[in-house]
């Protein structure tokens, strides 16, 4: 085996050394192309505390571990390329969500866009639960990807005939999800529950156009289940970046995992974001109808912001806390909010009021693969 | 072209520039060029404005190359498990090789090569490793006991078999 010291000296000169002068004209001209700030930070709220700065990625995936993420193969299509403020959503609307209450034990806040993968194929998603008393249960996601662009593999699996069509079960911590080709589309039914019986006669009613444009109405439903109904209308999922905020407690010897809560606002009806949940009862929640969602993995309040705009407050936190962070959220416009998380760089305090925090990493996924772009600040 | 209101920022970096270069090879992936790792890290910090705002413009960069190396490492392993999983046989992957002598130290993760890094091959203590990373003190011992033990288990497990 190589001397340990030798395989360290390996590392620090490897690649092709370009100059200080190359690398600094290099990153100002990128930085004066994005937009550069030659003023001070400014003073940050008295919220914004210290700590070190963490990934929000485990924060951001509790959403993704609690409500299953859309999985897809790799795509031919050139990556849509662009920058987070390319695909964000409408800014004139206050959406931005600002914690008004923080769980005592949390040392990080961290706001930031979690953008979806700009080369997963468009699809069309809908909903079909079977209305309980309190709520819903049972739901099943039904996908359409759009695969003229896009290579997509169908994973590997149980084969299942499906209607005459030869399908693939997965199961997996998601829960069940079906998989087949149909002409240049692909198609995913996916039970949150597990309930294989439940996929299979969901999968049976979904109709898929062949050919014609993309959208909405390339899915249809034939005949559902005794019980079941459309619960979020066939559309095609969003590909814009969506505000989070996320927080997290610290690792301590007695918690080697922090405590984690995520709020964001997806460009998704609420019927579509809490049916992909599989089972949620109905609560008041911030004044409004929404929906709770219990699981081992956390907790999870959604309620609407309008038709298209879906809160979600969840995370591993005490379900009072997280009803707590819920209900005290403001809503702030695009400006605002990208100066109080610091959104267009990386200049908030650490450990001297004078002193700017690094730039964190991204949030690495979302609902659906996302993968959330930059800076941000650490909290009381 | 040189926007004079960095020259300052420029004799900053200009003097931090080797130790980063190094660092940023010690800690970042070995597919990206510690160069470009450096030069996105100050890209994103000049973006806020020049270095001098900081008190310590080496531990704020060090903090973000080691952010950027994370995210560097989640968006590999975010496509090695795509090609797990979908088995696309269409879709070749571009999956990172390294030489073998050194992959125990590539897989430790970013922080983790940091700590090892700073106090193994610069000799800092804990307490200079925190002000180096801005970073507290019990967490870069936290940090380094975990990477510690990870390297055991890999020397374990390479001496068994």
């Amino acid at each position: 085996m190589t001397n340990r010291t030798d395989q360290w000296m390996r590392l620090e000169t490897r690649g092709s050394v370009r100059g200080a002068d190359d690398v600094f004209h290099a990153a100002l001209a990128e930085a004066q192309a994005e937009g550069l700030s030659t003023v001070q930070p400014e003073t940050p709220s008295p919220r914004q505390g210290r700590g070190p700065l963490v990934g929000v990625a485990a924060m951001v995936g509790v959403l993704v571990v609690l409500g299953g993420s859309l999985l897809w193969a790799s795509s031919l299509r050139e990556p849509a390329g662009g920058d987070v403020a390319d695909t964000v959503a409408p800014t004139e609307i206050e959406r931005f969500p600002v914690p008004g209450y923080v769980p005592a034990d949390v040392e990080l806040v961290y706001g930031d866009y979690a953008v979806p993968d700009p080369s997963n194929p468009d699809s069309v998603d809908a909903v079909i639960v079977r209305a309980t008393d309190g709520g819903f249960a049972d739901g099943v996601v039904v996908t359409v990807y759009d695969s003229s662009l896009a290579n997509i593999g169908i994973p590997e699996g149980e084969p299942v005939d499906l209607n005459s069509e030869s399908a693939t079960r997965i199961r997996g911590e998601d829960g069940v999800t079906l998989w087949w080709k149909h002409s240049s589309r692909v198609v995913s039914v996916r039970a949150p529950s597990g309930d294989t019986i439940v996929a299979e006669a969901i999968a049976a009613s979904v109709r898929v156009a062949d050919t014609g444009p993309f959208e909405p109405a390339v899915m249809s439903f034939g005949p559902l289940p005794e019980g079941f109904s459309v619960f979020a209308v066939p559309r095609l999922a969003s590909r814009r970046a969506h505000p989070a905020v996320s927080m997290q407690s610290p690792i301590g010897p007695l918690s080697p995992e922090p405590q984690v809560a995520t709020i964001a606002v997806l460009d998704d009806s609420l019927q579509q974001v809490a049916g992909s949940f599989g089972t949620a009862t109905t609560v008041e929640i911030a004044g409004a109808d929404g929906f709770l969602v219990e699981q081992d993995a956390g907790t999870v309040f959604m309620w609407s912001l309008s038709p298209t705009l879906t809160v979600t407050v969840g995370g591993t936190f005490p379900p009072g806390d997280i009803r707590a962070i819920a209900e005290n959220l403001e809503f702030v416009n695009q400006a605002d909010w990208h100066r109080h998380y610091d959104i267009a760089g990386p200049q908030l305090p650490t450990t001297t009021t004078t002193r700017a925090a690094p730039v964190s990493e991204p949030p690495a996924v979302g609902t659906n693969g996302n993968e959330p772009g930059a800076p941000s600040t650490t909290v009381p | 072209m040189r926007n004079e209101s960095f020259d300052e920022s420029y004799a900053t970096f200009e003097s931090l520039y080797g130790s980063l270069r190094r660092f940023a090879g010690a800690v970042g992936p070995w597919e990206v060029e510690p160069d470009d790792l450096v030069q996105e890290a100050l890209e994103r910090t000049l973006r806020g404005g020049p270095l001098e705002r900081f008190d310590d413009p080496g531990a704020y960069l060090r903090r973000t190359i080691i952010n950027l190396s994370r995210n560097h490492f989640r968006r590999r392993d975010s496509r090695s498990r795509a090609a797990a999983v979908f088995l696309a046989d269409e879709a070749p992957l571009d999956v990172p090789t390294y030489p073998s002598d050194l992959s125990d130290l590539l897989e430790l993760e970013p922080g983790e090569r940091a700590v090892v890094y700073l106090h193994d091959v610069h000799g800092y203590s804990f307490g200079e490793i925190a002000a180096a990373l801005n970073s507290p003190e019990s967490t870069c011992r936290k940090i380094a006991s975990r990477a510690r033990r990870k390297l055991r288990r890999t020397l374990n497990e390479e001496a068994r078999s």
